[in-house]
């Protein structure tokens, strides 16, 4: 079977030079967001407005700008057409309309992303100019001169991984359109932190730090670092550091207010970190505190802000708890009190200038606001930036997605959930910086997860249990290896088999009790890039994040169990073909690929053992190019499959499970997509920002394609079924109509929350039956529309039609109109909103393009995993149909009832006979009464008039949210409530003819009413 | 030779194209729409549907020079109804807790002023009060638009995409502060149809953050005939409307 697609598809995908298809061709298919936002991620800065503090823009590791207008009840997210990665953000407060980015975070940790530059927006984040400084990588401060607006400093670190000029401090005169460097200490040394003096703006400091990170150690300090200050606007610089420690300095972070101009406040790490203080503009330091409190990991949390109220004060966010002095730096203590339920790592503060009560705080765990100086915290359960490094699923219904996160731990949460996904549907399993959480087949009870640096578990979800089944080594001497972020995969041939990797790749077959060793040392074993104990420059800091020499991808092929592709972080690219007796290292058969670059995802192919795709990233060398190779001989030959479409370096490459030569990129800025096996790529931007990619999933049966993004949390395309059917002859046509997915008719579902809109909901797939087709233009001119026809060939919907260029996707609500009536009480009209559904069977969908006409099919059919029988269903159909025409039938008596009596009274004044007039005077009446007995014509909702006709949509509303067999009780009252309205429509009828009789007999013309044909003919 | 002279008339074309002003992009919309054709026309009587999601509304909407408008949409024997006379107007939508007609606040009435307005915001905007500019061109699903670009008074701000070949409206997007609260939304215009010499979109789409909120089908559209300014009336028994219901009571 799989071979068959695989010959069709390849001949199909042949795109022509003409056709120059774009990204557009995706169309109308759209990803979703579904969170998780319950743990959020790591914020990288803060500003809020000074004159409404209500207005905040949180700037994220990975996830972009965040902007709320409320005090953060709500955020919208501002800047997805950019980098994700924020260092800095700077509102005008003058005109607050107007705010500067700095990209790049600052917080330079292992798993950083990378800026580009310097933005500003003048209409609220709308719109967005880049303006230059593309090449400084990560930006730590934008100050705007407090006086002339067109005057801008900017602090920018520079590049992380290697060397580059374009680093220290800028000025720009002319609002951004030139800068000029008007301090530069050298290649290696960026500028941390940058104040001016308050009302003196000439003044400024500019704390500077010499440093570099690489795949397997980082170094904080060096002769660069150290303070400058310049009184004449950057023209030139003194170096200022009378009174602090002797010797390399590592990362400054600085601090000034407004009530004490030459008081200054220098955190400064050294051999011996501490805070340093000036009481004369910083022209000589004192030693104030070395408080673990405020020295711990400097590269990571180097950060003080004075309070702009209270001289005294001045907080250090950082690890633990956010603590502040109360004594300009003597003494540290916790601001918490009465809370501190907040995560423990801090990098952005905000604290109201004119109510110091009032503060913002940005963590690893997302923001959080105090109303009480930090004593207490409110969370923003509605930032959904989090940190994903894998992505796993299940083949539940709705499946779970399973994921480890940044300093977040592991967890697992519905695809869809009654009216979406919520927080609250999200369960956590593991703490710790979590990787690959991964459900195992055999057993539904079961989830394997890790922590950082190789620790991994079995996790039982009924009693939550933790059994740690992480390898040792046999020798007591040997140190095993684990990269921060440790392979673990479920074999793809044999699912009670999983694999992990240290130096070496463990084998599994027991779910973790025993692990055999499978391979030899599968790195370069490089010694000098084992040397994490003396990692982290001054102050050392062996977290796990720098280990080296290790595997970092696994696959095994799922066509033949001994082929098995592994890579390193040191740049090997090994295969076995004989289930781990003998390995080949690769990668020196990939040309154009430099040497020990990171072999960040190897994927085996699922249609042939000898071919695989493997995606390589050197951006911890600096080397910002994506590399990507196929090889169809088991690694003897590689080709290069990029194209100049791709942007950023590359995560994770896979292959259709479906379509041979439709293959998915993760790259750090975004989702690639190729049809032709790598020859030609797209970018995916269908609601998916320019966020890291780091893992995806194609789900077996759903086709849903699911990310792991590191900044965004999981994203999912559902279903990419039509993406599969794209050819380079759909490319040439106007339209074709692509095959429809039979759509199973749901039960429906529903739950009741009044939660607030201070919480992230996550969206559903739709649920609806989908009509697909491409179109090689937007239609502009003339009529363009669907229709639906049953099979005895009657149009029984018209559809507004998709216009876009590319895919469209048309929801087809599969259900009836509603029972026509004519209603005053907003009760009858909540029961009977919806019609009934179509019942499943084979559907014409029919296109209409102006002169043109396409078909195609769809099916509707019953879920097969329903609990209601075939029977039942149908019983279900019949009696809700009974009870829909019932209400129509009612709602058609009303009608002629309202008629007849407005008809008698018309007559009766054309009568001269008292007796007949008196008749037809008492028959209107009895109309009237008729009516009410008939239908509430009370527009109060809470009127409690329950007429014949709120009897029966009682029992249809609830018949139409069920799907299974009717409750007897329904079918009787259905019985009783027809006995009723028959005797209302045999008295009505009896009227009419009665009155129409003595009119006749009079010699008067009849009354006539509205006909059943004129009733129900189409609004 | 012949791919020489094809390959010059579409260098001299997007030369021309690339030296186009604000004024002859408006110039070349309103002549390929047909503006100066309304100039004939009184009323405008409009039938068709509005859908959202699985409902469908029909609506009619009927305009009246000099600013007159009234919407009417009905479901379930439900009428939603909206007038304006040219200064005030009022609504009366069920669905939304009013069974009897209440003035429209400031905001809503500035959206229906929109509605009323025959030619549209674009033309005559200097007279209008606004401030348009044409802010170059942008892609559009593969087809080249210009960006003109509508400010009012009040801060609103409407981008109009003008493709540069048929000088047809293809999409809008706007920012409107509505209640203290910028919303953004994306209308597209499709199934363009002449009628009386005018070119109108009988389909549009609003998106909110990407996804469809409405689409509106028109089904006929009638010039001329005779439309009593009953219609626009005043109701009576119309309750005043609050100053501002959102303000707080500080008392």
């Amino acid at each position: 079977m799989k071979k068959i697609f695989f010959i069709f598809f390849a001949a199909a995908i042949i795109i022509s030079a003409q056709t120059k298809p774009t990204s557009d061709m995706f169309g109308s298919i759209r990803a979703r967001h579904i969170g998780p936002a319950t743990m959020s991620g790591r914020i990288s800065a803060i500003d809020a407005s000074n004159i409404d503090p209500r207005v905040i823009w949180v700037g994220s590791a990975g996830g972009g700008i965040w902007k709320s207008t409320n005090s953060g009840t709500t955020f919208k997210p501002v800047f997805d057409d950019h980098t994700q990665s924020i260092g800095t953000i700077t509102i005008d407060q003058r005109r607050p309309d107007t705010v500067w980015v700095g990209t790049g975070e600052t917080w330079v940790r292992n798993s950083v992303s990378v800026g580009d530059g310097i933005y500003r927006t003048t209409n609220g984040g709308s719109d967005w100019e880049h303006l230059g400084l593309e090449n400084t990588e990560r930006i730590s401060k934008v100050i705007i001169h407090p006086e002339n607006p067109n005057i801008i400093y900017v602090a920018a670190l520079g590049q992380l991984w290697s060397a580059n000029p374009e680093r220290g401090v800028f000025k720009s005169t002319d609002w951004g359109k030139s800068w000029s460097k008007i301090l530069f200490i050298d290649d290696n040394t960026g500028c941390s932190d940058l104040v001016i003096e308050p009302g003196n703006p000439n003044v400024i400091y500019a704390g500077m730090w010499d440093f570099r990170r690489k795949a397997y150690t980082f170094r904080s300090g060096g002769p660069g670092s150290s303070l400058f200050k310049s009184t004449n606007g950057g023209d030139s610089w003194n170096e200022i550091i009378e009174g602090l420690p002797e010797g390399d300095k590592g990362r400054i972070a600085l601090a000034v207010t407004e009530l004490q101009p030459e008081m200054v406040y220098a955190l400064v790490e050294s051999e011996k970190t501490g805070l340093y203080t000036s009481t004369d503009y910083g022209n000589s330091w004192e030693l104030k505190s070395t408080s673990v409190m405020i020295s711990e990991r400097p590269f990571y949390f180097s950060l003080i802000v004075a309070d702009q109220v209270d001289s005294n004060k001045i907080y250090k966010p950082g690890m633990a708890s956010l603590w502040v002095s109360n004594d300009a730096g003597a003494s540290f203590t916790s601001t918490f009190i009465e809370g501190g339920k907040v995560h423990s790592d801090h990098h952005a503060f905000w604290i109201n200038p004119n109510n110091n009560s009032h503060l913002y705080l940005g963590t690893d765990g997302g923001l959080y606001t105090s109303y009480d100086k930090g004593s207490s915290w409110i969370h923003s359960q509605n930032l959904p930036l989090s940190q994903f490094y894998h992505v796993s699923v299940d083949n539940k219904k709705p499946y779970n997605v399973y994921g480890g996160l940044q300093d977040n731990g592991s967890w697992f949460g519905p695809s869809q959930s009654p009216g979406g996904i919520e927080n609250s549907d999200w369960q956590n399993v593991g703490f710790g910086d979590g990787f690959n959480v991964v459900p195992d087949p055999g057993d539904e009870n079961i989830i394997f997860w890790q922590y950082q640096g190789g620790n991994t578990y079995r996790f039982y979800i009924d009693t939550r249990e933790a059994k740690d089944i992480k390898p040792y080594s046999d020798d007591a001497d040997e140190k095993l290896r684990f990269n921060w972020n440790t392979p673990l995969v479920i074999s793809r041939f044999d699912q009670n088999v999983i694999y992990t990797g240290a130096q070496y790749l463990f084998r599994s077959s027991d779910k973790g009790d025993n692990w055999e060793k499978i391979s030899p040392d599968l790195t370069t074993n490089d010694v000098d890039k084992q040397q994490q104990e003396n990692s982290g420059g001054i102050t050392i800091d062996n977290s796990t994040a720098e280990n080296h020499c290790t595997i970092i991808t696994i696959s095994d092929s799922p066509i033949e169990s001994k082929y098995i592709w592994v890579g390193t972080d040191d740049g090997n690219l090994q295969v076995t073909s004989d289930g781990g007796e003998t390995w080949t290292n690769t990668v020196q058969n990939i040309s154009g690929l430099p040497a020990s670059t990171w072999s960040s995802f190897v994927y085996a192919s699922n249609f042939d053992t000898r071919t695989a795709y493997a995606a390589f990233d050197g951006h911890r060398s600096g080397d910002m190019n994506s590399y990507l190779f196929k090889t169809t001989d088991l690694g003897e030959t590689w080709i290069d499959i990029t194209d100049e479409n791709i942007q950023g370096y590359c995560h994770v490459v896979k292959e259709d499970p479906v379509n041979p030569n439709l293959l998915f990129l993760g790259t750090e800025f975004g989702l690639y997509i190729s049809l032709d096996s790598g020859d030609n790529w797209f970018r995916f931007d269908g609601n998916i920002p320019k966020v890291g990619i780091f893992d995806l999933v194609i789900h077996p049966t759903t086709n849903d394609v699911v990310l792991a993004t590191h900044g965004r949390g999981i994203l999912i395309i559902d279903n990419i079924s039509p993406v599969r059917q794209l050819s380079s002859e759909i490319f040439e046509n106007d339209v074709t109509l692509l095959e429809n997915e039979p759509y199973i008719i749901n039960d429906p579902q529903s739950q009741q929350t009044f939660s607030g809109d201070q919480n992230f909901v996550g969206g559903n797939p739709p649920n609806t039956a989908m009509i697909t087709y491409y179109m090689k233009k937007r239609h502009i001119f003339g009529d363009m529309y669907l229709e639906i026809i049953d099979k005895d060939g009657n149009v029984i919907k018209k559809l507004t039609a998709g216009k876009k260029t590319g895919i469209n996707r048309v929801p087809w609500y599969i259900n009836k109109k509603p029972p026509k009536v004519k209603v005053s009480s907003p009760l009858l009209i909540s029961q009977v909103a919806y019609g009934p559904s179509y019942p499943p069977g084979e559907y014409t969908v029919r296109l209409v393009k102006g002169k043109n006409i396409y078909e195609s099919k769809i099916i509707l059919m019953d879920d097969p995993d329903s609990r209601h029988s075939k029977e039942d269903r149908e019983m279900q159909f019949a009696v809700l149909n009974k009870s829909y025409n019932m209400i129509e039938e009612i709602s058609f008596l009303v009608k002629q009832v309202v008629d007849l009596s407005k008809a008698a009274i018309a007559k009766s004044t054309q009568v001269e006979d008292e007796e007949l007039k008196s008749i037809l005077n008492e028959a209107s009446k009895d109309m009237d009464a008729l009516q009410k007995e008939l239908v509430s014509t009370s527009s109060n909702r809470l009127s409690g008039e329950i007429r014949l006709t709120e009897k029966i949509a009682d029992v249809y509303g609830s018949l139409v949210f069920y799907q299974g067999r009717p409750t007897e009780s329904q079918i009787n009252r259905l019985n009783v409530l027809e006995k009723e309205y028959k005797k209302q429509l045999a008295y009505y009828e009896s009227t009419l003819s009665s009155l129409n009789e003595k009119l006749q007999e009079a010699g008067i013309q009849v009354i006539t009413v509205t006909t059943r044909e004129e009733y129900f003919k189409e609004d | 030779m012949k791919v020489l002279k094809f390959a010059a008339v579409i260098f001299l074309f997007s030369t021309v194209m690339f030296a186009q002003t604000l004024e002859e992009v408006l110039n070349s919309h309103f002549e390929a729409t047909g503006t100066d054709k309304l100039a004939e026309v009184s009323t405008v009587i409009t039938n068709g549907k509005v859908m959202q999601a699985s409902f469908e509304i029909p609506i009619k909407a009927y305009n009246k020079r000099p600013m007159k408008f009234r919407s009417e949409g009905s479901f379930q024997g439900m009428e939603i109804v909206t007038i304006y006379d040219g200064e005030s107007g009022w609504s009366k939508n069920p669905f939304m807790g009013s069974n009897d007609f209440q003035q429209l606040p400031q905001d809503q009435l500035d959206q229906i002023k929109d509605q009323a307005d025959f030619e549209g915001m674009l033309f005559n905007w200097e007279e209008k009060g606004y401030n348009v500019t044409l802010d170059g061109t942008e892609d559009f699903e593969g087809i080249e638009t210009y960006v003109v670009t509508l400010s009012k008074k009040n801060g609103d701000v409407y981008k109009h995409f003008i493709d540069t070949e048929n000088f047809i409206l293809l999409k809008m997007v706007s920012k409107i502060n509505f209640r203290g609260v910028e919303t953004e939304a994306t209308t597209l215009f499709s199934n363009y149809k002449e009628v009386n010499g005018m070119v109108m979109p009988f389909e549009t789409e609003t998106l909110v953050n990407g996804q469809t909120a409405a689409q509106i089908s028109i089904e006929s559209v009638e010039f001329n005939k005779d439309v009593p300014d009953s219609l626009f009336e005043v109701p009576e028994t119309v309750p005043a409307v609050e100053e501002d219901s959102t303000k707080v009571d500080e008392k």
